[in-house]
């Protein structure tokens, strides 16, 4: 430690901001290595009046709560590098089907689906149109139904707009799920590799829309039954391209329009998403 | 004080074991300088409380990347410092050096070879204050505050090389004073 000090009055007007430049340069340059006068300096901060100086006190207990918070996921991260404030990117992120878990699961089960579509054309054809619409169905059912985890409950009592949270959620789910299905997709011939997307987000919609009544996960499965139903006897009648027609194609881009436009005026009206009161 | 009382650097390693008191104790000796240090190279009040808050949360993180050697309260300034540089690019905040004039009448002088007399400086001070405002500014922010001259030429609000050539015009007179004052 140094021999020498700054003297009171000195360190005084530094921490006031009235020291002249030069006096202000050594006093720091001393401060930045002497052990007494840092702590003279936190004496005088304490008891120099509210103005002049930072409170300390609320800079400490903003630092705790930061560091206290658990570290941001990569999915928050990337989220928020994409220009989602940090708030939103975190409820976006707390979303099931973004975990890496689910998002495994359902690459294993493409890989099935890809592996019959690319040996036996006719099964694996219908096996694929009937599969790939539902996967964005589920992952979006999945990332806010209640079923799926407690979490949605806790975010609605926060006030946070629902609907948006929903919107939001969806966005991230589609982005995250859909590209997988597409590069399965991309093995197929013909339109179907790209076809499918329409009755994807006409239905992930219709979950959407379903969810100011009924639970999102509930939704998809009766959306997965009609589904079912449909593509089975289409292929059953003459083959499973059937509902990729043009008359269909405009009923998926009909739900898409309802689909969202019936969630956002529904949770105004009714105050409720999946039965949860907003 | 006692024994019991941990040097900095053995808070520092405590911090990468996630001890908080160990946190609030740096806090509670460094908060106060850097906040005072940090307000006389900005002057809105928000912003250096967000670059302390800023700073400090990079320490907790980064305490383990700290060099057992060096010397705590130069590492936390460093790391200040930069935090502030990085904050005035993404916010143009009206930054002042601030510049009273030097008051003869006061005891400046004696408190300042006192300090000066350690190991901080020598002659540098009185030298320093011969130099113009805008000089002892570049100065102050690269040789003093450590950063580099892009850095500086942020802070300051002024081109690069606006900031190399005062640094250069600077080191010449600062050379040429300090020649003279060992003469005489």
């Amino acid at each position: 430690m140094t021999p020498y000090h700054v003297v009171p009055e000195d360190l005084h007007d530094w921490v006031r901001g009235v020291s002249g430049s030069i006096a202000s340069v050594s006093v720091e340059q001393h401060v930045a290595s002497c052990r007494d006068c840092q702590a003279d300096v936190a004496t005088l901060v304490a008891s120099t009046r509210a103005e002049a100086v930072l409170d300390l006190t609320d800079v400490w207990s903003r630092v705790r709560d930061e560091i206290e918070l658990a570290p941001a996921s990569p999915v928050e991260r990337l989220l928020s590098r994409l220009g989602l404030p940090p708030s939103d990117a975190a409820l976006v992120a707390a979303a099931p089907s973004l975990r890496v878990p689910w998002l495994t699961a359902l690459c294993s089960a493409l890989l099935f689906v890809a592996a019959a579509a690319v040996s036996q054309s006719r099964v694996g054809t219908s096996l694929f149109l009937l599969v790939a619409p539902l996967v964005p169905t589920f992952a979006v059912a999945m990332a806010y139904g209640p079923e799926a985890s407690g979490s949605l409950e806790q975010e609605s009592a926060v006030p946070y707009p629902l609907a948006r949270l929903v919107l939001l959620r969806t966005a991230a789910v589609l982005l995250a799920s859909v590209p997988v299905v597409a590069v399965v997709g991309l093995l197929l011939p013909g339109r179907l590799s790209w076809l499918w997307l329409l009755p994807a987000i006409g239905f992930t919609a219709t979950v959407l829309g379903l969810s100011v009544w009924i639970p999102p996960v509930r939704a998809a499965v009766w959306i997965t039954l009609v589904w079912v139903v449909a593509v089975s006897s289409a292929s059953r009648m003459s083959t499973a391209m059937t509902v990729l027609d043009g008359r269909y194609l405009v009923l998926y881009c009909l739900l898409l329009i309802a689909g969202p436009t019936t969630l956002v005026l529904g949770s105004r009206h009714f105050g409720t998403i999946g039965r949860i009161p907003l | 004080m006692t024994a019991q009382v941990r040097d900095d650097g053995q808070l520092l390693s405590a911090l990468s074991d996630g001890d908080m008191a160990a946190m609030q104790t740096l806090y509670e000796r460094h908060a106060p300088w850097l906040s005072v240090r940090l307000t006389r190279r900005c002057n809105d009040r928000e912003v250096v409380a967000d670059v302390l808050q800023d700073t400090f949360v990079a320490v907790w993180r980064s305490a383990a990347r700290f060099r057992g050697d060096g010397d705590v309260a130069a590492w936390l300034w460093g790391i200040a410092i930069r935090r502030l540089v990085s904050r005035l690019r993404s916010r143009r905040a009206v930054v002042v050096l601030s510049d009273v004039p030097e008051d003869p009448s006061r005891s400046t002088l004696a408190a300042e070879e006192q300090v000066l007399l350690g190991i901080e400086y020598g002659d540098l001070g009185r030298a320093m204050s011969r130099l113009s405002p805008e000089m002892r500014a570049v100065l102050q922010a690269t040789v003093l505050d450590g950063l580099t001259t892009k850095e500086a030429a942020r802070l300051l609000g002024i081109p690069q090389n606006t900031v190399k050539t005062r640094l250069h015009r600077a080191k010449a007179q600062l050379r040429i004073s300090l020649a003279e004052e060992g003469r005489t």
